[in-house]
């Protein structure tokens, strides 16, 4: 029951360079598993006194086509199984595995603390393209599973925002937006970054280009190009309202932002009353604004990243 | 058409404890393991299959000589007269079938599948072994799988905080 001493790849390998003469020379060499399971294994392995054989008896990546098969709702209990399954479930192996079979979906992350403390809360978003819209999932994943990846980065402070492009590894601060507003949330989706700016009574919604066309880009008001505001529950910009944005670019196709405000101390706020986590995602191609469903209450200065999952 | 139909040219595979399997090539072919050895011309005689006993290896050539494509065969497009459809359900109701073995057969039939890379058994005998999985309990999963839960009961706590939500 050496089942565990060979990795099945090597063995398709040698099938593959020709059937030798003479078999027995020929036996598998252990080939380094991508998993890092080797530490662990040894303990995990239960081997019963009779049939039928464990699932442990199979080699890792055969364990692996196994798990890769689990809907993704089903996955969260699965690292208390054994080490063995939480190791093979943390490896990247497992995460290319999903993402070859096309079972990453893009989804935004909200991680929130508590005012008492504790433990973070985590809210999982998923977009789903035939739908066009965000969903709550109830059941989240480990934080091991989810995978973060942009090419833009983006730092807002202070009304300015700093964008790191991620590929070269060189910081830009884009000039001032045109129509002097303070940018209160940044986001980076591919080459671009989306800022949301605040003027006071309104909200604005700019794309900016940091990589080439740096010319055309000064003639064209420093690169930025005013897009479709978003939308907005009436009364809820304005004198007496502080409004806060988290932003965080979903795949490829979509913005998403989060959305919160709260009267300002001392000012009577007309109109909407204070909100807090309402998420908007905006259709990059579509160049539309939707609303998706809020974070779940609770979820106080939430803090968001796009992920797939 | 039909001279094709009577020169199908047949490949020979050996189990390791010495059973010999005469199949038609297209069938073999099924395996891209065994695909890839008889396009680089290592298949002239008898092709050795290591690792998979004859019981197995039976089962596998009669899962593949279900599966293998029937369009673009010759003289297929003239006599089928079945639908599509018609046709992948009828394979869905012989999979279910095929898939009814003990666990210890099934790990084989997985293995094969993967050594022999043959992308339809494996996803039939892998989907199987986990379908389980889901709505079950933790305890309910390990019992299936028979896997022993190997974490220290402080170990266990700290993992199912960290995934609590999956535990409500």
């Amino acid at each position: 029951m050496a089942a565990n001493s060979y990795h099945s790849r090597s063995m398709s390998w040698f099938v593959k360079s020709c059937i030798p003469a003479d078999p027995d020379r020929h036996i598998s060499v252990p080939v380094s598993v991508p998993a890092p399971v080797a530490a662990s294994s040894t303990t995990s392995l239960c081997f019963p006194a009779q049939p039928p054989p464990p699932i442990s008896a199979l080699p890792d990546d055969l364990i692996l086509e196994c798990l890769v098969r689990v809907p993704r709702v089903s996955l969260p209990p699965l690292p208390a199984v054994c080490r063995r399954f939480a190791d093979l479930l943390a490896s990247h192996a497992f995460l290319q595995l999903r993402r070859a079979r096309g079972q990453l979906q893009p989804s935004l992350l909200a991680v929130s603390v508590p005012d008492h403390g504790g433990a973070f809360a985590q809210a999982l978003l998923q977009f789903r393209p035939e739908q066009q819209q965000l969903q709550v999932t109830a059941l989240p994943l480990p934080l091991a599973l989810l995978h973060c990846g942009r090419s833009v980065f983006a730092h807002v402070c202070a009304g300015s925002v700093d964008a790191l492009h991620v590929a070269s590894g060189s910081w830009a601060r884009p000039r001032a937006l045109p129509g002097g507003g303070c940018v209160v949330g940044a986001c980076g989706v591919g080459d671009h970054l989306y800022v949301v700016a605040s003027h006071a009574v309104e909200l604005s919604f700019w794309r900016w280009h940091g990589g080439a066309g740096r010319g055309s880009d000064l003639r064209a008001g420093g690169g930025w190009v005013a897009l479709e505001a978003p939308p907005m529950p009436r009364g809820s910009v304005g004198l007496g309202m502080a409004v806060r944005v988290t932003m965080a670019g979903i795949g490829r196709e979509t913005v998403t932002a989060v959305m919160s405000a709260a009267a300002v101390r001392g000012h009577n706020a007309a109109g909407a009353g204070p909100f807090e986590g309402m998420v908007l995602a905006y259709d990059i191609a579509g160049g539309k604004w939707s609303r998706a469903p809020d974070l779940p209450p609770g979820f106080r200065r939430a803090a968001c990243a796009g992920v797939e999952c | 058409m039909a001279t094709r139909e009577a020169g199908k040219k047949m490949i020979m595979l050996k189990s390791p404890d010495g059973m010999e399997f005469e199949v038609e090539e297209a069938v073999a072919m099924e395996s891209q393991t065994i695909r890839k050895m008889i396009e680089d011309d290592c298949a002239d005689t008898a092709i050795l299959i290591p690792n998979i006993n004859s019981k197995i290896l039976s089962r596998v050539i009669e899962y593949c000589n279900k599966h293998v494509p029937t369009t673009g065969a010759t003289g297929a497009a003239a006599s089928d007269t079945v639908a599509p459809a018609a046709l992948a359900e009828d394979l869905k109701i012989w999979d279910a079938e095929f898939i009814k073995v003990n666990r210890a057969t099934r790990f084989n039939l997985i293995q094969a599948a993967s050594y022999l890379n043959i992308k339809g058994l494996l996803d039939l005998t892998s989907q199987t072994t986990i379908d389980t999985i889901s709505d079950n309990s933790l305890e309910e999963i390990r019992s299936f799988l028979s896997t022993k839960n190997d974490y220290l009961p402080e170990e266990e706590q700290t993992i199912r905080r960290e995934n609590q939500w999956a535990f409500q």
